[in-house]
């Protein structure tokens, strides 16, 4: 069970992760309202713990989003208020339950055990596989009722290749699903358990249930046929017995609804009898036009099959242009009303045809489905990825005609795009083109197939915003491999929007996301984080408007000094933030105090007037782990280091 | 799996009575009804089902309109709509489409079968 902790005060935090950890609980943690939701989007929780009052995003908007995206799993939301109607707001908005400060430590943990149980958390019957019985109640596995002992980690992983079981689970996966975030092994670890998982299920006579899918994954095999029928545990009613059970119902309805039927009937019978003197009243047909059309879609509920049958050929008759010929009506009303008066027959066959059609609509997404909008004029190509896709949970949207793209960006925007190079109509590179230059798609992931290799055609892709390519043949594990590598990175990344309209960088809100984001990866995969303050001193003499036009100018120079995928953000009126993730700089004043002399220079020269702008601009930076763990703390070192470039 | 909750908008009392307890007896579905698109806009955003069943023909605020409004609404425009009619017309069934709508169920249908099948169509087994 993994649980998400979204609360700013981190004593809570910590004496509660202690305490869930002891109960085998994997819990990840954050104080921010906005990585809370992050964290919720990256990985699949089955509980998330929320403070109401919370920096960056307050609980209940997070709550509300969360359940919006479809977000199944419990949510308990904590707080200092304790009146009714934030009671009803934070259950409308989708919370399982609402804890009010202060409260003990165990009325809290109670209560998140209590919700974890919750059938609607676990709708958790006995997951089976021949022999084996897992209650995921009782985190209790039994072969031939022999329980086999499992750690935390080993239940885990059955628990989660018996509840998906054609489903391919990748090492990454396994890690998202299984280990916190600040937790995270490598694949050895993975390997280990799953060996002793085996070893263990081996013992008990459950053999050879984890299949390794070579270069992919882990995968439960179908499980044996059963050596002789099973028992009905406790008979429960079957579906066809439901089913009677239901019609009998309906028809015990009737009478009940037989007034309500009569009007109907009635409204009929006027419109025959003014059929006698025609011309027929607009009133008195569009009364009976109703009538019918009403008995056509209920008589056939109670087993009244035909009488349905009569109604809507009587609805059809009254919406003919030329109501002529009146007999026939009269004659179809005195058949129904006979039908009427003498009610349902017992019966239990299916009353009728009954028939549901699904629209063809843009599919939803569900949960952790990433859609991909494959274009290629190969039609080869697309039926392989067809198949291949969709057993790791990727919907594919395919398309052969690359003029069709934007209509299907719009019917069902994708989390990725792959690209053929070659295509007839547009080429590739100039497709992606456009799409960077609309700004709902310059973050959506584009990954090219190409069957070329040539160091210039690789070059143009980069150029055109692809983010990366892949050569033809496609070898399933490489392809897997890298959608999902951009895919998660892409949801990571993908913020809310916030760009400064002075400068076009990411304002601060959005940079503060951009920044902890960032961070949160350098946590996750130790990796340094460099953080660079420039700041504009306040002492230059510069008029606004042109401390305005160095901005700005900045702003336009700093993405071709840095690279994509660093964070840039206008942090201040005079102040950029840029945070660079394992940056191939060894000392950020090197890297950047150069080029950015430089370009003050230039600008130096064109302007007029004798402003000494190398004084004017100050660096300063900091590093993460070295530095501070948290982006204030980085921030203020690299404030105490601001000092002149050069 | 558990329990869903579905809401099912019809101004005609017979269709949403048989609807409510064939889906009580077959799936142990827990339903709530609204006799109208009014009633039944503002009951999807607080009672949050997983489903909702919606009439076409109503008075005054008919289906298309309900569904619109259903759409407007961030609480509740990730439900998915079954819309239920007598009568499917082609014509009709791409408005419904542009509005969103995931199926349409025509009536009359059979109790036993009911539940059965808005699983199917959501996907649901």
């Amino acid at each position: 069970m993994k649980i998400l902790l979204v609360d700013d005060d981190e004593v809570l935090i910590e004496r509660l992760t202690n305490d869930l950890a002891a109960q085998h609980y994997v819990v990840d943690t954050t104080t921010d309202g906005l990585l809370g939701w992050e964290y919720a989007r990256s990985a699949p929780y089955d509980l998330i713990v929320l403070d109401i009052d919370l920096p960056g995003l307050d609980g209940l908007s997070l709550c509300r989003r969360l359940r919006q995206t479809g977000y199944a799993g419990a949510i308990l939301l904590l707080t200092g208020r304790g009146s009714n109607s934030d009671k009803v707001e934070g259950l409308n908005a989708g919370a399982d339950d609402y804890l009010v400060k202060p409260y003990t430590l165990t009325e809290l943990a109670a209560r998140l055990r209590a919700l974890l149980r919750r059938p609607t958390v676990m709708s958790s019957p006995t997951l089976r596989w021949g022999q084996l019985r897992c209650d995921p109640n009782a985190n209790l596995v039994t072969v031939t009722d022999q329980t086999v002992v499992l750690s935390p980690k080993e239940y885990g992983l059955l628990e989660l290749l018996l509840r998906h079981p054609a489903r391919i689970f990748s090492n990454t996966v396994l890690l998202e699903r299984l280990w916190s975030a600040d937790d995270s092994p490598g694949e050895e670890t993975i390997r280990t358990h799953i060996k002793r998982l085996r070893r263990k299920l081996k013992q008990a006579g459950a053999d050879d249930m984890i299949e390794n899918v070579y270069g992919m994954g882990y995968r439960l095999k179908p499980a044996p046929p059963a050596a002789e029928p099973e028992l009905p545990q406790s008979n429960p009613p079957s579906e066809q017995v439901k089913a009677e059970a239901a019609r009998a119902a309906a028809i015990a309805a009737f009478e009940r609804f037989r007034p309500i039927l009569g009007d109907r009937m009635t409204a009929l019978r006027q419109a025959a009898a003014a059929l006698n003197q025609p011309p027929l009243p607009e009133e008195v047909r569009s009364m009976a036009q109703g009538a019918a059309h009403k008995l056509a879609g209920s008589l056939g509920l109670f087993g009244l099959t035909e009488g349905s049958h009569l109604a809507r050929r009587l609805e059809d008759w009254l919406g003919q242009s030329d109501v002529a010929e009146g007999a026939e009506f009269i004659a179809l009303v005195e058949q129904l009303d006979a039908q009427l008066t003498a009610g349902p027959r017992e019966i239990s066959a299916p009353l009728g045809e009954s028939r549901i059609v699904p629209l063809a609509g843009p599919p939803r997404p569900t949960d952790n489905q990433y859609r991909v909008l494959a274009i290629d004029d190969d039609s080869l190509i697309l039926a392989q990825l067809q198949r291949l896709l969709p057993p790791w949970g990727l919907d594919v949207v395919t398309l052969n005609d690359p003029r069709q793209t934007w209509a299907a960006l719009e019917a069902s925007p994708p989390d990725l795009v792959l690209l053929d190079l070659d295509m007839p109509y547009i080429r590739g590179v100039e497709l992606c083109r456009q799409l960077r230059q609309q700004e709902r798609w310059q973050t959506l992931p584009i990954l090219f197939l190409t069957a070329c290799r040539e160091a210039t055609a690789v070059y143009e892709l980069y150029q055109a915003g692809a983010d990366d390519y892949l050569p033809k043949p496609i070898l399933e594990p490489e392809l897997v491999n890298r959608l999902f590598q951009r895919l998660e990175r892409g949801r990571l990344l993908q913020t809310l929007a916030g760009t400064d309209p002075l400068t076009g960088l990411a304002n601060r809100r959005k940079g503060t996301i951009e920044l902890d984001l960032l961070l949160h990866l350098a946590h996750r995969y130790p990796q340094p984080l460099s953080l660079v303050l420039l700041h504009l001193s306040p002492d230059l003499a510069l008029t606004p408007d042109s401390a305005k036009d160095l901005m700005v100018a900045l702003a336009a120079v700093l993405p071709t000094l840095t690279r994509r995928g660093d964070a840039i953000a206008r942090w201040g009126t005079q102040e950029i933030l840029i945070g660079a993730l394992a940056p191939t700089w060894s000392s950020p004043q090197d890297a950047l105090g150069p080029p950015l002399a430089q370009f003050l220079a230039d600008r130096l020269r064109s302007s007029p007037g004798n402003l000494d702008l190398h004084l004017g601009l100050h660096l300063g930076a900091a590093t993460f782990p070295t530095d501070g763990h948290t982006l204030d703390g980085l921030y203020r070192q690299a404030t105490h280091r601001l000092a002149p470039l050069g | 799996m558990a329990a869903k909750r579905i809401l099912i908008i019809d101004d005609e009392a017979d269709v949403r009575e048989i609807a409510k307890v064939s889906l009580e007896i077959t799936k142990n579905w827990e339903v709530t009804t609204a006799a109208s698109g009014e009633e039944g806009a503002a009951l999807a955003a607080t009672y949050r089902p997983d489903a909702i069943l919606l009439d076409v023909v109503m008075p005054k605020v008919d289906g298309l309109a309900t569904l619109l409004k259903l759409g407007e609404n961030t609480e509740t425009r990730h439900i998915p709509v079954i819309l239920l009619t007598a009568t499917l017309r082609l014509a009709t069934q791409q408005s419904f489409v542009a509005a969103g709508a995931r199926a349409v169920l025509i009536k009359p249908f059979d109790p036993g079968l009911l539940g059965g099948q808005i699983e199917a169509v959501l996907g649901w087994q």
